[in-house]
């Protein structure tokens, strides 16, 4: 089966329509260092899985019982012996030296020119990006969630680490995974050959919705990253006022931004001071965290990259884009037609329900009031409208 | 299925019951009170030794036998010989000393009474169980041994390890490791010498092994009337404004307790030059680094290098908040800082900023590493 | 004839004699336990055969609860966005799969079949301590059973077989599952620890007159690794369990990264004891194929040495691995370097032991009953697990394999294909020796391939799932990220879950089988002594044996000792002649037997003893009261069996009814 498996990957591997997270398909430096590691290493474990298969099956057929006097009471050869243990021996030595090279390769960040922090929490990443030099210079940190973005064909160091329990990022394509534990800081470095976007997946056991906390990597050509991080650091635009989504403002100050922080957002007092809206979440998620929003509509996906914020039909748009046009499609964010308004609207209306977390009260009494994910808000459907309007210009 | 002992006492307890509730009917007031608890306790007392005897059956064997001549308790040898009522006298003792002196004394010699009381009791119990007195003894030990050498091992490991943990206090932090690692030496020496001289007597054996013990009790004994050396836990970390703000003098301990895990990922290196520069060095975030990023509601690792010739603290000025105690506005400036820490010293500390820094956090100051005295020793901390 | 013999003094005769009060007697309250028929034979007894079937027994039951956990894994994992289960149950059902068939299922399994056989191959009457022998089995059933309460007090572990902290705490699992489950394995522990103790003793003092350790079994000799890896294993995971429980329930620190702790602390406690676990685990089903593959290939094992050897080099290079189930936790690159070295290091033993086996194989004159069948599936579909194995100590490829299906399949092929179809090969070439009646072989091959097949549709596709980057432990896919064409995730889940229901299938016939057997005892036929012209001393004895096993304890001359009665070999032309059969064997050996027999007598300590340890588990999560009345239980228990002797006196039977002396029974031998 295995060198079955190994054979047909081997031969099958390239096709275009495997799943996204196929481990076989590298999409980037280090992940093709690793396959160029591992697959000779398939195919030697495929023959030799051949060759015993072969020998127990021949010996199988050919010493059956026909009636043949009983055999010698041979107790063994001991130099066959020693020469079969040498052999594998030697072929793990053939094995062993390329490996011990590889791992010290990849652990090698010393030539990276981009640093982003990743920080895992109960059930979804945080991405964020000090000011630096590298990635083509970002003045000022960006935080955000669900996907992140890298410009293509650059060595980006990410900073790993975790706010509450273990988790692992990995994304398949790009490189193996790597855990984020808390107190602790690890590195993995990440290239991505070409624009394009990328799946992955949590892939230490984090609890209740260990399966739900997915995220992808987003790799944009450099002249289109910056597009991307002048977007990420323009200032806040309030709703027209009167419209639908200044309602939303207020909904959304009054309901969310208890946790979620958008940028910029403020509030005016009866008496005319303006005071800005700031999210306290360590006052009541037990990691201290929830996603940032100011720039939501530019990311595909939200809570915890599980659901697409983009309809079924533009989604397939943006995933089979060639690297030509992916930039481009990826820039415009979610548009009011593109928007996945169903899931969006299930989620605010009772997030848990949608996804397993730790939120109700009897819940938040084993973890000192504060919630594991997100509450049910008990908004009217009035207000869902309001609030998703009002998101919706958060691009 | 009642002995005639156990009946009597039954019916003794029975009567002393009766006399309490008497009294307590008749009677009034503290008296009442007086009597009828001891006459309870008397009833409880007395039920105890009915179980006692139910339990042994009344130290009578085959009672009903025809040959009770030869096998009954009357027909028994003299009791063998028993080192309990002098034990039972010396806990007596212990009780009256304790009596004048000190609870402990009391407290030890009840305790010693118990014992006697109860070892004497299953000697005189094993001593009829039949008229041979090999198979009293071994019947006394089978019911007593699974006792005796637990307890005994109990206590005499304790005696032993507590006299030798007063040693290893007594001595200064220097000799003992020494004196741990010559006395470590001496046993596995002896052990090997036993151990390649199986024809040793074993009273040869028996006696080292008891002035060893004796000269380890002893010198215990000794260590701990005379006391520990000194010792006294500095904290390698403080949250006080005042001390973390200044640069004087405080005790250190250059091996006070840190989190040993805390060393093996250190979120940031923050290091003070002998040019009196303070910079921040992060893994893969460039070398000299008036900056430093660290994650918001996640404890991140620091360690300060002292480069310099001074001795200096590292403190943490974890920005300033507005909070509301009993409706009045007060600003709050969180800080943390080391201790002093010697040139070339290092020390850790494990920092959790709950908010972002400005613009995003609700701090009204920058958050900032500083060495307090030195002006222009500032590292800027960002809390995305 | 001779009599077994039960220590007898005059009672009360009259003469001068000392009138013998003995202790049981003078205690009043408690007789031994000494019935030899009904439950009390059972509940009290001491007997490695008995408690070996119990073991079984008990341990199959926990096969069917960690199978039926498995399936329902499998339904939910069917379809996409499968609803069968919540998360949180989820969580629960895979944490609880792992546990139930590593440390109720596989290791008691193994259990039993060392404590069934290890005396019989080494020509004992029991093991070394048999009373500590009864109490580990009830420790491992009362802390099965305390386990499994957790699913009706709260809900079970939620963690993962691995419990990885910070994930286990009480403020991320908050449910007592995890508490359940620490302290369940913290008394299975003591079994298997206790167990340890009593093989290696009996293994090493109580062989028959002969039998050198290079004489013994092979069986024998990976039991006896085994429990070296045993004695020195669990200790590791005692105290990780303990660090667990106090900072569940005592609010200890050790794990807590805001107190300046490393929860790669826990990782690597629990894999220090969890890699040795898994040779644990696999052992004795290498132990049980080498002695199935040269009894129906009719030769000796290859190399006998070499599988001794490559057996105790498992043993020793299994402790320098551990880390290589922490490869992407950011350990550094050194220490994956040594530890993805030292991991190829381990196949090489491994790959010896394929090596003999097909070289056992090669030149014999092959007899395909069930039991060989799945010895040869053994070396198939460990073959396979082992090379996957290979495939994942190159550590930048497990850096992309681990936590996906890719593992799960690895870690199958090999428990799966390496312990369970070698305890199945056991069931049905030791069953005649147990209980004196044949498996059905028509029954029995049904079996075979049904589990074989089984298996493969189940296992096999998990390669491909997980090379297709679907990650353990998800409570569920989803079709976006499924994939289309040949590799799709929706397809090779939905094969994985009729597999899995072929196993199931399997494991049924095998009950079926057993009942078809057992159903009309009386009507079907006794099994033959020796029906599989064996090779060891196990066989040399009646079927079921004896309660004291060996009428004589035979003096052994040669490896094989039973097979070199039965056969002459003559050193020139190499031709093999039968010289003797089972039976006349055995008669000649009954007809020396022994005049005094001492046998150990029942108890009723160690069971006592052994479910006093739950109540103490009820006592730390409830209401640490009980901890004391669980505490006194142990004491009194502990008090009680310090006292007993180890041979029931002649007071504890009952007193004859007809008058006469005593009616003690007197087995009669011969």
């Amino acid at each position: 089966m295995l060198g079955l498996t190994a054979a047909s990957a081997a031969v099958l591997a390239g096709c275009a329509k495997d799943a996204p997270q196929d481990t076989w398909q590298p999409k980037g430096e280090n992940a093709q260092k690793i396959h160029d590691l591992q697959w000779p290493v398939f195919l030697v474990a495929g023959i030799v899985g051949v060759i015993v298969m072969v020998a127990v099956g021949y010996a199988v057929v050919r010493f059956r019982d026909k009636g043949q006097p009983m055999p010698e009471q041979s107790h063994g050869k001991p130099a066959l012996e020693i020469a079969l243990t040498i052999l594998p021996a030697l072929i793990l030595v053939g094995v062993g030296i390329p490996t011990v090279s590889t791992i010290f390769d990849l652990a090698d960040t010393s030539d990276t020119e981009c640093i982003v922090n990743v920080t895992g929490q109960q059930w979804w990443w945080e991405y964020d990006y000090p000011a630096q030099e590298g990635c083509g210079g970002i003045s000022d940190p960006i935080v955000t969630s669900g996907q992140l973005v890298i410009p293509a064909n650059t060595n980006v160091l990410l900073r790993l680490t975790s706010r509450d329990v273990i988790h692992s990022f990995w994304i398949p394509a790009l490189n193996g995974k790597k855990d984020t534990v808390p107190g602790r800081v690890h590195t993995l470095r990440m290239q991505a050959n070409q624009p394009g976007i990328y799946a992955g997946q949590c892939t230490e056991f984090c609890g209740l919705s260990h399966a739900n906390m997915k995220m992808e990597a987003v790799a944009l050509n450099p002249d289109d990253f910056q597009t991307w991080v002048a977007n990420q650091l323009e200032s806040y635009v309030a709703p027209e006022a009167g419209s639908q989504a200044a309602l939303g403002e207020a909904a959304f100050t009054a309901n969310c931004a208890y946790c979620h922080q958008v940028n910029g957002l403020s509030s005016t007092a009866p008496d005319g001071t303006v005071t800005p809206v700031l999210a306290n979440p360590d006052q009541f998620v037990v990691s201290g965290s929830a996603p940032n929003l100011t720039h939501l509509m530019t990311r595909n996906t939200f809570a915890g990259a599980t659901w697409d914020l983009l309809t079924d039909e533009c989604r397939d748009r943006v995933w089979n884009a060639s690297p030509e046009e992916f930039g481009a499609l990826y820039l415009q964010g979610v548009t009011a037609e593109c928007l996945n308004a169903v899931d969006l609207r299930e989620w605010i209306r009772n997030a848990p329900a949608k996804k397993p977390m730790y939120a109700s009260d009897a819940q938040k009494a084993n973890s000192g009031g504060k919630v594991r994910g997100m509450p049910a808000l008990g908004l009217n459907e009035t207000q869902i409208d309001q609030i998703i309007a009002y998101l919706l210009e958060r691009n | 299925m009642f002995t005639t002992g156990s009946k009597l006492f039954i019916g003794a307890s029975v009567l002393a019951i009766v006399a309490a509730v008497a009294f307590g009917v008749s009677y009034d007031g503290a008296a009442a009170w007086t009597a009828a608890i001891g006459l309870i306790s008397v009833s409880i007392a007395l039920l105890f030794l009915m179980a006692i005897n139910f339990w042994v059956r009344d130290s009578n064997v085959g009672g009903m036998d025809s040959d009770a001549t030869t096998t009954s308790a009357a027909a028994q040898e003299r009791p063998s010989n028993s080192m309990w009522p002098a034990v039972g006298a010396f806990g007596g003792a212990l009780v009256a000393v304790g009596l004048v002196a000190t609870p402990v004394v009391f407290k030890a010699g009840i305790v010693v009474l118990l014992i006697a009381l109860f070892e004497w009791l299953v000697q005189a119990w094993a001593d009829r169980a039949s008229s041979d007195r090999r198979f009293n003894a071994s019947v006394r030990g089978r019911i007593m041994h699974p006792l005796e050498f637990p307890v005994l091992g109990a206590v005499g490991l304790t005696v032993i390890i507590y006299s030798f943990s007063r040693i290893m206090l007594f001595l200064s932090k220097e000799s003992g490791p020494a004196v741990f690692i010559i006395v470590a030496s001496l046993i596995t020496l002896g052990g090997f010498l036993f151990a390649s001289r199986p024809t040793v007597k074993t009273s040869v054996i028996a006696g080292i092994c008891t002035i060893g013990t004796l000269g380890l009790v002893s010198t215990g004994a000794v260590m701990a009337i005379d006391g520990e050396r000194s010792m006294h836990e500095y904290p390698t970390v403080s949250t006080e404004p005042a001390v973390c703000a200044s640069n004087e003098e405080t005790e250190v301990d250059e091996k006070g307790s840190q989190g040993v895990a805390a060393k093996s990922n250190v979120a940031a290196t923050i290091i003070f030059n002998a040019d009196g520069e303070l910079y921040g060095q992060q893994v893969g975030m460039g070398e000299y680094s008036r900056t430093v990023t660290l994650q918001r509601s996640n404890p991140s690792q620091i360690m300060f290098r002292n480069l310099s010739d001074e001795t200096v603290r590292l403190t943490a000025n974890m920005g300033a908040f507005e909070v509301d105690v009993n409706g009045t506005k007060v600003t709050e400036k969180p800080v943390t800082c080391t201790t002093l820490v010697k040139p070339d010293g290092r020390q850790m500390m494990t920092l959790v900023f709950p908010k972002s820094s400005p613009p995003n956090g609700a701090s009204l100051e920058p958050y900032t590493f500083v060495v307090p005295g030195v002006d222009a020793a500032t590292v800027e901390i960002v809390v995305p | 004839m001779a009599i077994i013999e039960r220590p007898s003094t005059p009672a009360l005769a009259g003469s001068g004699a000392p009138a013998v009060v003995t202790p049981s007697q003078a205690y009043g309250v408690l007789k031994r336990p000494v019935s030899t028929t009904g439950w009390r034979s059972w509940v009290f007894t001491v007997d490695h055969k008995k408690l070996g079937i119990m073991y079984g027994v008990v341990a199959m039951f926990f096969f069917l609860v960690g199978g039926v956990e498995a399936l329902l894994i499998r339904l939910q994992l069917a379809g996409p966005e499968g609803t069968v289960l919540s998360a949180g149950l989820y969580n629960e059902m895979f944490t609880m799969h792992a546990t139930t068939m590593v440390f109720l299922f596989v290791m008691p399994m193994a259990a039993a079949f060392a404590n069934y056989l290890v005396p019989l191959q080494i020509g004992a009457r029991d093991v070394a301590f048999p009373r500590i022998n009864a109490f580990g089995f009830w420790c491992f059933l009362a802390g099965g059973l305390f386990l499994n309460t957790s699913w009706l007090l709260g809900g079970a572990a939620d963690g993962g077989w691995f419990m990885y902290q910070p994930n286990a705490n009480a403020l991320f699992s908050p449910s007592h599952g995890v508490d359940f489950w620490g302290l369940g394995l913290q008394i299975t522990g003591i079994a298997s620890l206790t167990g340890a103790i009593n093989l290696i003793v009996t293994i090493l003092n109580m062989r028959a007159p002969g039998m050198t350790l290079m004489k013994m079994p092979i069986f024998t000799w990976m039991i006896l690794v085994i429990q070296f890896l045993l004695v020195f294993a669990i200790p590791v995971i005692t105290v990780a369990l303990f660090l667990l429980m106090f900072q569940r329930e005592f609010g200890a620190t050790f794990f807590d990264v805001s107190a300046g702790a490393d929860p790669l602390l826990w990782q690597h406690l629990f894999w220090i004891f969890g890699h040795p676990e898994v040779y644990i685990l696999v052992l004795p089903g290498f132990g049980i194929v080498s002695e199935v593959l040269p009894v129906f290939s009719r030769k000796p094992l290859f190399g006998y040495r070499f599988v001794v050897f490559s057996g105790a080099a498992i043993g020793f290079v299994g402790w320098g691995v551990w880390a290589h189930h922490m490869f992407a936790s950011g350990l550094g690159p050194v220490s994956v370097a040594v530890f993805s070295v030292a991991t190829m290091l381990i196949a090489i033993p491994t790959g010896v032991k394929i090596v003999n086996w097909t070289l056992t194989m090669w030149g014999g004159k092959i007899w395909f009953t069930t039991s060989m069948l799945f010895a040869i599936g053994l070396v198939v579909e460990f073959t396979i697990g082992g090379l996957s194995g290979v495939t994942h100590a190159v550590a930048p490829s497990d850096t992309q394999q681990t936590d996906t299906y890719y593992i799960v399949a690895h870690f199958h092929y090999t428990i799966f294909g390496g312990a369970v179809l070698g305890l199945f090969a056991g069931f049905y070439y030791w069953w005649p020796k147990m209980f004196g009646k044949m498996l059905s072989e028509r029954l029995g091959k049904w079996n075979f391939w049904l589990m074989i097949i089984g298996m493969n549709l189940t296992f096999g596709p998990m390669h491909i799932i997980g090379l297709q980057g679907q990650p353990r432990r998800m409570m569920n896919w989803t079709e976006a990220r499924a994939g289309e064409g040949f590799f799709n995730l929706g397809f090779w889940n939905r094969v994985a879950s009729v597999g899995s229901f072929v196993i199931a299938i399997g494991v049924a016939v095998f009950l079926l089988n057993v009942w078809q057997t057992h159903k009309k005892s009386s009507k079907t036929p006794k099994a033959p002594l020796d029906p599989w012209d064996a090779r060891s001393l196990e066989w040399m004895t009646a079927s079921p044996p004896k309660e004291h096993n060996f009428d004589a304890i035979p003096t052994v001359h040669a490896l094989d000792e039973f097979f070199h009665r039965k056969y002459e070999v003559d050193h020139d032309t190499g031709e093999v002649r039968k010289v003797a059969t089972g039976e006349e064997i055995l008669a000649a050996e009954e007809a020396k037997a022994d005049k005094h027999i001492h046998l150990p007598s029942p108890s009723y300590w160690p069971i006592i003893l052994a479910f006093a340890l739950p109540l103490m588990g009820y006592g730390v999560i409830y209401n640490r009261l009980l901890i004391v009345a669980g505490g006194l239980v142990v004491l009194l228990a502990m008090f009680g069996w310090a006292l007993e002797p180890s041979v029931a006196d002649d007071s504890d039977y009952d007193p004859p009814a007809d008058g006469g002396g005593s009616n003690k029974e007197l087995a009669t031998i011969g």
